[in-house]
């Protein structure tokens, strides 16, 4: 089975999560932000 | 002994693994607490086993935005008057006063922003929530909790109701929650797997918790004895 990454409320398989990013979903702001969130941690 | 409820709402694919989680959270717990497990979370259900088991500690599962939580047919089970663009709906009517005097874990998306802090004002002694959406991955199982890539995520999201059970008090409960966020993300980043690293880290930065930090669950001596044999 693909990965997935989800939400209670919505999931998508996870190669398709860049695709979503560019989505105004609740799911794709997430995953932007989570992006954003992870680069602050790495530097 | 206290009384913990633990509500979800399995029906959809994503909520379907908080209820799994919550399951058996409740089983782990149930030598040492009266557990109340509400499956079909609804407004009628929810003030039902509100009124007639008074748990001190109530843990929801369930789609969650910034003024409310919705219940299986999708209306408002807990919520604040107001417009949640979160869950795109206008919340007419108010219960966050049905909280009051309790320990509430809001283990949904969003619901960290204003309602948690909110029901604190209201009278719960203490709440925890995401500020944000809570993120997981899965390898999309049957059985919710044979999934490995979800584990780490519910793992330590339930590290708040496990410590509580055991006579932790509300502050050192929600360190732990903290903690296994960051055993993970430090876990898988050095696997090399960043992509889960990420999101357990999102859901690290966006975990609050507001009220009473000194707080813990009556009974918890006793319970702690029965938890730890």
């Amino acid at each position: 089975m693909p990965k997935k990454v989800s939400t209670f409320s919505e999931s998508v398989p996870l190669e398709e999560a860049d695709r979503e990013k560019e989505k105004l979903t609740s799911l794709g702001k997430a995953l932007r932000k989570a992006d954003l969130e992870y680069l602050k941690r790495k530097r | 002994m206290a009384t913990i409820l633990l509500g979800a709402c399995p029906y959809d694919p994503s909520t379907r693994y908080g209820y799994a989680y919550l399951k058996y959270l409740g089983r782990l717990l149930s030598t040492a607490h009266k557990i109340v497990v509400l499956r079909h979370a609804n407004l009628p259900e929810f003030r039902y086993v509100l009124k007639t088991y008074d748990p001190q500690l109530v843990v929801l599962n369930g789609h969650g935005g910034a003024k409310g939580v919705t219940g299986c047919n999708g209306n408002v089970i807990l919520g604040i008057k107001g417009y949640d663009p979160d869950l795109n709906v206008t919340i007419y009517r108010e219960n966050a006063h049905w909280m009051q005097g309790r320990l509430v874990y809001l283990f949904t998306c969003h619901t960290g922003k204003e309602l948690a802090p909110l029901l604190v004002d209201y009278g719960a002694v203490a709440v925890a929530a995401f500020k944000d959406a809570f993120l997981f991955l899965t390898d999309d199982k049957t059985n919710a909790l044979k999934d490995k890539s979800a584990k780490p995520f519910f793992t330590a999201a339930l590290q708040l109701p496990i410590h509580l059970a055991l006579g932790r008090t509300w502050g050192e409960s929600c360190e732990a929650v903290k903690n296994a966020f960051l055993y993970y993300v430090e876990k898988y980043e050095r696997l090399g797997q960043e992509e889960t690293a990420k999101y357990l880290w999102f859901n690290y930065v966006n975990f609050v918790c507001y009220g009473d930090v000194e707080a813990r669950l009556t009974g918890w001596e006793s319970a702690r004895r029965s938890l730890l044999v």
